[in-house]
């Protein structure tokens, strides 16, 4: 095998600040290769080995993801404060705060001194991402090189306001606009007694996502359009949800944005984003699943049980209901669709005490899914729900579900003008 | 570089069975069905999911269609093995459902044609000791359907492969790729997809 050494030579003298000779370590590579170490990997193992440091890959803050190591941002710090905490024993001083940069805010912890003020634009190599309180933060620990550059980001007050369809699980120093659509305020009761807070739903042009504030903000009224800054987002069930508390800025904006209804959106668009909320598709039911049809519920928790045994609370009095699950696919994506006993219902037109008959008739569980088969494969429908992606792929739990209009004439006349035919040319 | 084979999915979405998507079942007519006989494959493992790039340009690895059974027939010689035509306005597929598909296998066991039929199957290739590739469907199920959703499946195939068509123009990489190995004739397939629409007007 024929390999060509010297580009890879070079890459290798450049982490190195070209120290060392290039006979040495194509000697070295040689070896490597020789014990069938990959080629990827005999580079790393020759950087480290001449004490070098691989260089790390530079991310913008919008795409950092818990468990990225040495990654380099570059940033505006917002905020710091510093902290002293206890590791094993030993009083440590941290420094927290937030750092932000033209696509997103995040909290960052620096583990040692970096001399960090607020107002500083830093450039951060070696850093990496781990999980703090269930959100990515960044964090500069003993090996980041910290470098202060001289001139300032500027980020434009347009460009940090977000669009709801831009939000991400674990974004902080949110600053956006929205109008208030639905609204309610709960009971919730935290280790300080009983606290009401607001929850409700929001949207901006094109996009409606829910929010809670542990604030009474008057401002938050349904029917008002309100500018939030420093809120942050946190995703509940998979759908992200903005969260406004004592540090956020509520204002009531003059404007009116008015939510404009998706007609539907392509599933292949919506597999990409982590969560969507109140989205309608479209498509044909592609296979029904296993655990469609007649189910055993435990009464106490809801989780599906077999032969009347829950695995928490053990031999229960079991509770029947249907659901179905199935696989609805629009030819971009495809994703798990869910009804539950009255949606399934309204689209198979038989009710709980039906299908127990039908089971029964058949002495066969299995005789209802086949009826659900006999019914949906195929079809196509259109459905509204959110959708999320968990360890079960990616479900949308429908709160309708239609059969899809026969539109079919409509539709052919628009695909032929589209195809140039029907006497207009395009 | 071992496993990070994908590491784009992986990443984003641990939580889903190590990456896990389920493939996307494409709408193609039988006229370019029979016409596509370019097998990719997207990785270099043995897993990696097997396509047949059609000459608009998608890769297929599981195809979606509706149309009338009209003959079937039992080619197996111990097993049952169902062979059948489904025809579309363009054209026919061939579907098969053996031993390993018995549900399918069922279905096609108990219709008596005609009858309008949802396909939901893997594509598959065969090639004749002349080199010709002959395309099938490996069926993964079928169902029994009515004439509204085989008419609803011709518009929504014509759409989307409209779209397939003017996205032909461009540079995607499988668009790039079936313009090299098909040299596809625009103007063949969207005489294709009007007869289609023109067929549901009668």
């Amino acid at each position: 095998m024929e390999i060509e050494f010297a580009p890879h030579i070079e890459e290798i003298k450049r982490a190195l600040d070209n120290e060392i000779d290039d006979e040495r370590i194509r000697t070295d590579l040689v070896k490597l290769l020789e014990y069938r170490v990959p080629l990827a990997e005999a580079k790393r193992s020759l950087i480290r080995k001449y004490g070098g440091v691989e260089k790390s890959s530079v991310k913008k803050l919008l795409d950092i993801q818990i468990g990225d190591r040495n990654i380099e941002v570059t940033g505006l710090v917002l905020d710091i404060i510093k902290k002293t905490i206890t590791v094993k024993n030993n009083e440590k001083t941290v420094f927290s705060g937030i750092i932000r940069d033209e696509t997103s805010a995040r909290s960052f912890t620096a583990w040692e001194d970096f001399g960090l003020n607020i107002g500083d634009t830093i450039r951060v190599t070696q850093a990496y991402v781990r999980n703090w309180q269930e959100r990515p933060e960044v964090n500069f620990g003993g090996r980041s090189k910290v470098e202060k550059l001289p001139t300032q980001i500027v980020i434009k007050e347009e460009a940090q306001q977000k669009k709801l369809s831009e939000l991400r699980d674990g974004e902080i120093n949110i600053h956006s606009a929205f109008t208030v659509l639905k609204l309610e305020s709960r009971e919730i009761s935290t280790k300080d007694g009983s606290k009401e807070i607001l929850t409700g739903i929001g949207a901006d042009e094109a996009t409606k996502i829910p929010f809670t504030s542990w604030i009474l903000f008057p401002e938050l009224a349904i029917g008002n359009t309100i500018e939030v800054k420093n809120a942050y987002v946190r995703s509940f069930r998979g759908v992200p949800t903005l969260h406004m508390n004592e540090k956020s800025l509520v204002k009531k904006l003059d404007r009116i944005i008015q939510y404009k209804e998706p007609p539907k959106v392509m599933i292949g668009d919506i597999v990409e984003k982590e969560g969507a909320f109140d989205v309608v598709i479209e498509g044909n039911i592609l296979s029904i699943r296993p655990g469609s049809g007649l189910i055993a519920r435990c009464p106490q928790c809801n989780r599906v049980i077999q032969k009347s045994v829950c695995r928490v609370h053990g031999k229960m009095n079991e509770k029947i209901d249907m659901r179905i699950k199935a696989i609805i696919d629009d030819g971009t994506g495809a994703l798990t669709l869910v009804l539950d006993a009255g949606l399934t219902q309204e689209i198979c037109g038989f009710t709980i005490e039906d299908a127990t008959l039908i089971a029964r008739t058949a002495m066969s569980q299995g005789a209802v899914e086949e009826e659900i088969k006999k019914k949906l494969l195929g079809k196509m429908l259109g459905a509204r729900g959110n959708m999320s992606k968990g360890e079960f792929g990616i479900t949308l739990v429908a709160s309708k579900v239609w059969e899809s209009p026969d539109i079919t004439n409509k539709k052919s006349k628009e695909l032929l003008e589209r195809a140039g035919y029907n006497g207009k040319d395009r | 570089m071992a496993g990070n084979l994908n590491p784009k999915r992986t990443s984003e979405f641990p939580k889903s069975e190590g990456g896990f998507v389920r493939e996307v079942a494409h709408r193609v007519f039988a006229a370019e069905f029979r016409e596509s006989n370019l097998q990719a494959k997207d990785g270099h493992d043995q897993y990696s999911p097997s396509y047949l790039l059609t000459p608009t340009g998608v890769k297929v690895n599981r195809i979606f269609v509706v149309g009338t059974l009209t003959e079937k027939e039992d080619i197996g010689t111990e097993a049952q093995f169902w062979r059948g035509r489904i025809v579309d306005p363009t054209g026919a597929f061939f579907v098969s459902a053996g031993q390993y598909q018995p549900e399918a296998a069922q279905v096609l066991a108990k219709t008596t044609p005609p009858e309008f039929i949802a396909v939901i199957g893997k594509p598959s290739t065969y090639t004749t000791k002349e080199g010709n590739v002959l395309t099938s469907i490996r069926a993964e199920s079928l169902q029994i359907v009515d004439a509204a959703t085989r008419d609803r499946w011709v518009v929504d195939c014509a759409k989307h492969t409209m779209e397939r068509l003017e996205r032909l123009k461009g540079d995607n990489p499988d668009a790039v790729k079936a313009k090299e190995h098909y040299s596809t004739n625009v103007e063949h397939y969207r005489a294709m997809v009007a007869q289609a629409i023109e067929s549901l007007a009668k």
